[in-house]
């Protein structure tokens, strides 16, 4: 903190002046700058701030932080939300600097995490509350989490859509030219693992994002992006993580899915404490507490499959036995990173 | 100011004090421009960690660089002559015409100005998308399966960026137009039929240097802007060098891609460095254009059957950029969910409740932007107080390239400030081991950078209308050189100091090219809160947030403007 004052030296004239105006300092936390919050040295009951970074849907996050702050009093968790490329492009840049900011990542590449797990950037933690769990759902020696299942799916809008896709190369087919639409891989985690997934899969291969590109397939931005496109049928088709689909049909929009024959793309989602945290104990509580019933209920009143067994699924999500599952190709995607993109801007190109 | 009236009156306060103002206007001008510039153009020469042309080499053989260079000059250039053509007309009409509602004109005609450029184009891709209301409407009119226009892509972003970018040729014009000598434009009248002839022949050219100014002045705005391609460009992936340096920056997966950011970003630095000079070469040019005679009482060209035709079609231009774009926002965020029709049964006020009160980033952003604008823009002024000290009292040597320095990160985009901000202050600074990245400092840099010309300009120009002899005499009195500035020549300027500050602060509160590449967990501002409720398509809400913002802006530009009167005080991120 010594470096807030240091500062708060350089730029006496501004606070002085701003003191005047009433403007004052006000928050503490930001003025300060720095602010990784005030951690009480090891308590019993967690307390203090953590900082979540994370590529999660706004309201939800923000659903599930509120539940724990009001579950765990004394904890303030401070979310970053973006895309996940620019969360990831966020902690690496903190990386060069020194020092991971974040206490909790939480996003839809487990590749990066991954590599960060190699790094010895991650802390391993077994959740009590995850008992139940399939012990499957830890990955890297329990350094990341799996803390509920999402899919990559066939989204369609009901009115626009006369006959229901089958296939994702219907995505290609000329009867839904430039009315389909994919997520960036260079913004959501999710459509990267699926591009990678696809690029090295035989029947995919580059050659499906090449006929994605001459039936002008549009790249969205996120998924958030994806299924508001689809609502308003300014596409008619579109890949899309599956609890998106699931909700907006829930609000009552125009909107479903299908599992493709060839199968929904599993895309894994695991939360990770990056192990330089200054608050360990705030941030083991609030993974845990992403595994106990009341996390998992509001997962799946978000739509999504929860982890939990015994916890009821989300109103039309498929039992899980019954879904062709395809695996993501972690392998392929972590040797090939900037391949996958690059490739990818060379086929969708500047237009 | 108190304080220094009340200061003792030894004389040598003032020597005791000029050692340390120079050494803080060294060190701010070090730390927000000088020393991000030079880490700037030394990465653009670091491949693999170490100095080779390597990465100018990959530029030069990736065509897709030279198709987005070309879209940067295409939607600039194209843009900037839309803008010059609707802004002359425009300020004609309002300074020499009969028009009813002049005044109301003027002001009407300004307000696109006030509306955050990023917040436009998320207005029109509400208005223009191929579900948007106006595509809705010509369809359910005409029957038409197709939609009238998409506003995604090269057009949109032309159109957009004219809507929003041709009030600073307007003010350009208006300000040339009210100091031009009318007797040249009544002689030509007298010898000649017609309003258009005069105005072709004879405004317009003596227009001309004021105007290039003017549109100058917008291409490098245009050329820079961020917001407008981000919005309308990514969907239809049309990038342009703002946007592509962007993209750039995040793709961490790329080797050196910051060093390969900042020699992308060289492409913008050249093309603005040749705009600054020509900009220069125009002022040094201008000083001896005759413009002359006093303002005023020019007679103003009879409209006769005109006249009404004409306020229509200005009533229908700010339908069309302002009414529209604000009421197609407000709708948005009024409806229950995206993509329903507007009956009042749709209608809701939750998600105003929700913006306000259900994401906690936003209450944070108000605070942060606030304090970000306020607390830059008074250290600007605070600075532009001593810079002004030291280059006309002091008479210090070197002082036109301080003025150049000043003026370099308004003329180089945004982007590319915030990269050499991250390039410079990433890692902790060696020794102190203090970190600027990632803390709310390194946004209240950037905006001191970029926003500090314009502080600079007004309080310069304030000052410049001083006389010395107050000062005199209150040396003679017995003041030092520093107490007599303070003590009388600002208090005299106090018009253009909270000019100075209001210009400052307006463009950041909505700030978006900066805070976008710098914002932290807990820093985050305004514009990057609205941008990324837009990304993540969150439609109802970012209206929602983007119309309380814009109406905050609106209320405090019309204000400040009605409160400094005579400063023609609109301004914008």
């Amino acid at each position: 903190m010594t470096d807030g004052r240091h500062w708060g030296r350089h730029l006496l004239v501004a606070a002085l002046a701003m003191a005047l105006l009433g403007l004052g300092p006000g928050g503490g936390a930001t003025w300060v700058g720095a602010g990784r919050g005030g951690t009480a040295l090891a308590a019993a009951a967690p307390s203090g701030t953590i900082n979540l970074y994370t590529s999660e849907s706004e309201d939800d996050i923000n659903l599930l932080v509120g539940d724990f702050m009001k579950q765990t009093p004394g904890v303030t968790v401070r979310v970053f939300r973006a895309g996940t490329g620019p969360v990831e492009a966020k902690v690496q840049a903190e990386q060069q600097a020194g020092q991971i900011q974040a206490d909790l990542l939480y996003f839809a590449d487990i590749g990066f995490l991954h590599d960060l797990s190699t790094k010895g950037l991650l802390a391993s933690y077994l959740p009590p509350a995850s008992g139940g769990v399939p012990r499957g759902f830890h990955y890297d020696g329990n350094q990341e989490h799996e803390v509920r299942l999402i899919f990559n799916v066939l989204g369609y809008n009901t009115m626009a859509v006369h006959f229901k896709p089958t296939s994702w190369w219907d995505l290609a087919a000329p009867r839904y030219r430039g009315k389909a639409g994919l997520p960036n891989p260079f913004i959501s985690g999710a459509a990267f693992a699926n591009v990678g997934t696809f690029a090295s899969m035989k029947g995919f291969g580059w050659d499906y994002y090449r006929a994605l590109k001459k039936n002008d397939a549009q790249i969205l931005n996120a998924n958030g992006d994806v299924i508001q496109k689809l609502s308003t049928s300014e596409i008619a088709v579109g890949s899309i993580v599956d609890f998106f689909v699931r909700y907006a049909k829930s609000q009552g929009s125009p909107v479903d899915y299908i599992v493709p024959s060839e199968g929904a793309v599993l895309i894994p989602t695991p939360i990770a404490i990056v192990k330089a945290t200054s608050n360990l104990p705030a941030a083991e509580a609030f993974v845990n507490y992403l595994y106990t019933p009341g996390a998992q209920a509001l997962f799946v009143q978000r739509s999504y499959i929860p982890v939990l067994p015994g916890v009821a699924l989300p109103a039309g999500a498929p039992p899980l036995s019954s879904i062709k599952i395809i695996q993501p190709n972690l392998t392929y995607i972590a040797a090939h990173r900037d391949d996958i993109k690059k490739t990818f801007t060379d086929i969708f190109g500047v237009q | 100011m108190a304080l220094a009236t009340g200061a003792g009156r030894r004389t040598g306060l003032a020597v005791v004090l000029r050692a340390p103002l120079v050494a803080a206007a060294a060190v701010i001008l070090a730390a927000v421009l000088v020393y991000p510039s030079l880490v700037l153009v030394v990465s653009s020469f670091v491949a693999g960690g170490r100095l080779s042309l390597a990465l100018y080499a990959q530029l030069a053989t990736d065509a897709q660089v030279y198709t987005v260079l070309l879209h940067s000059l295409v939607v600039s250039v194209a843009a900037t002559a839309g803008g010059i053509i609707l802004g002359v007309v425009l300020a004609w009409i309002v300074s020499r015409t009969d028009v009813p509602g002049r005044a109301m004109w003027r002001t009407a005609l300004l307000l696109p100005y006030m509306i955050p450029p990023f917040i436009g184009a998320i207005a029109w891709v509400y208005l223009l998308s191929p579900v948007g209301y106006l595509n809705q409407i010509w369809m359910a009119l005409t029957g038409s399966p197709n939609p009238l226009a998409v506003v995604y892509g090269p057009a949109g972003i032309i159109g957009v960026m004219i809507l929003y970018g041709y009030p600073i040729v307007f003010l350009a014009s208006l300000g040339v137009l009210e100091r031009m000598n009318p007797v040249l434009e009544e002689a030509a009248r007298m010898s000649r039929a017609g309003p258009w002839g005069v105005f072709w022949e004879i405004t317009v050219p003596l227009m001309l240097p004021g105007l290039l100014a003017g549109a100058l002045l917008l291409l490098m705005s245009l050329l820079g802007d961020f917001g407008i391609p981000a919005v309308i460009g990514f969907p239809a992936r049309y990038y342009v060098l703002t946007t592509r340096i962007y993209e750039t920056i995040l793709n961490f997966d790329q080797h050196d891609n910051l060093n390969l950011a900042a020699a992308l970003s060289m492409w913008l630095v050249v093309i603005a460095a040749v705009l600054l000079w020509l900009q220069r070469w125009l002022q040094r040019r201008n000083r001896f254009a005759v413009v002359g005679g006093q303002a005023g009482g020019a007679s103003l060209v009879t409209l006769g059957r005109w006249r009404y035709p004409v306020a229509c079609g200005l009533g229908a231009f700010v339908t069309v950029s302002v009414v529209l774009p604000l009421a197609a926002i407000l709708v948005t965020s009024l409806i229950r969910a995206y993509g329903l029709p507007p009956a009042p049964s749709n209608l809701t006020l939750a998600h105003y409740a929700e913006v306000v009160t259900g994401v906690p980033k936003v209450p944070r952003a108000v605070l942060n932007s606030l304090e970000l604008a306020a607390g830059s823009a008074t250290l600007i002024l605070a600075m532009a107080v001593g810079f002004g000290y030291l280059l006309t009292r002091v008479r210090l040597r070197g002082s036109a390239v301080l003025d150049l320095v000043i003026t370099i990160p308004y003329a180089i985009p945004g982007t590319v400030v915030a990269l050499g901000m991250i390039l410079a202050w990433l890692r902790p600074i060696p020794l102190i081991g203090l970190r600027l990245y990632d803390t709310f400092w390194i946004i209240f840099l950037a905006y001191v950078a970029r926003f500090l010309a314009i502080g600079v300009r007004t309080v310069l120009a304030g000052l410049a209308q001083v006389q010395g002899t107050l000062e005199e005499a209150a040396r003679i009195s017995g003041a030092g050189p520093l107490q007599a500035f303070l003590g009388i020549v600002v208090p005299i300027i106090r018009p253009s100091l909270a000019a100075g500050w209001v210009l400052a602060f307006i463009p950041a509160v909505a700030e978006l090219t900066l805070s976008i590449l710098l914002f932290s967990v807990g820093n985050e501002t305004l514009g990057v809160v609205i941008f990324g409720l837009n990304d993540e398509g969150k439609v109802t809400l970012t209206a929602a947030l983007a119309f309380l913002v814009t109406m905050l802006l609106l209320v405090i530009n019309l204000v400040s403007r009605a409160v400094l009167r005579g400063t023609e005080g609109a301004t914008r991120g």
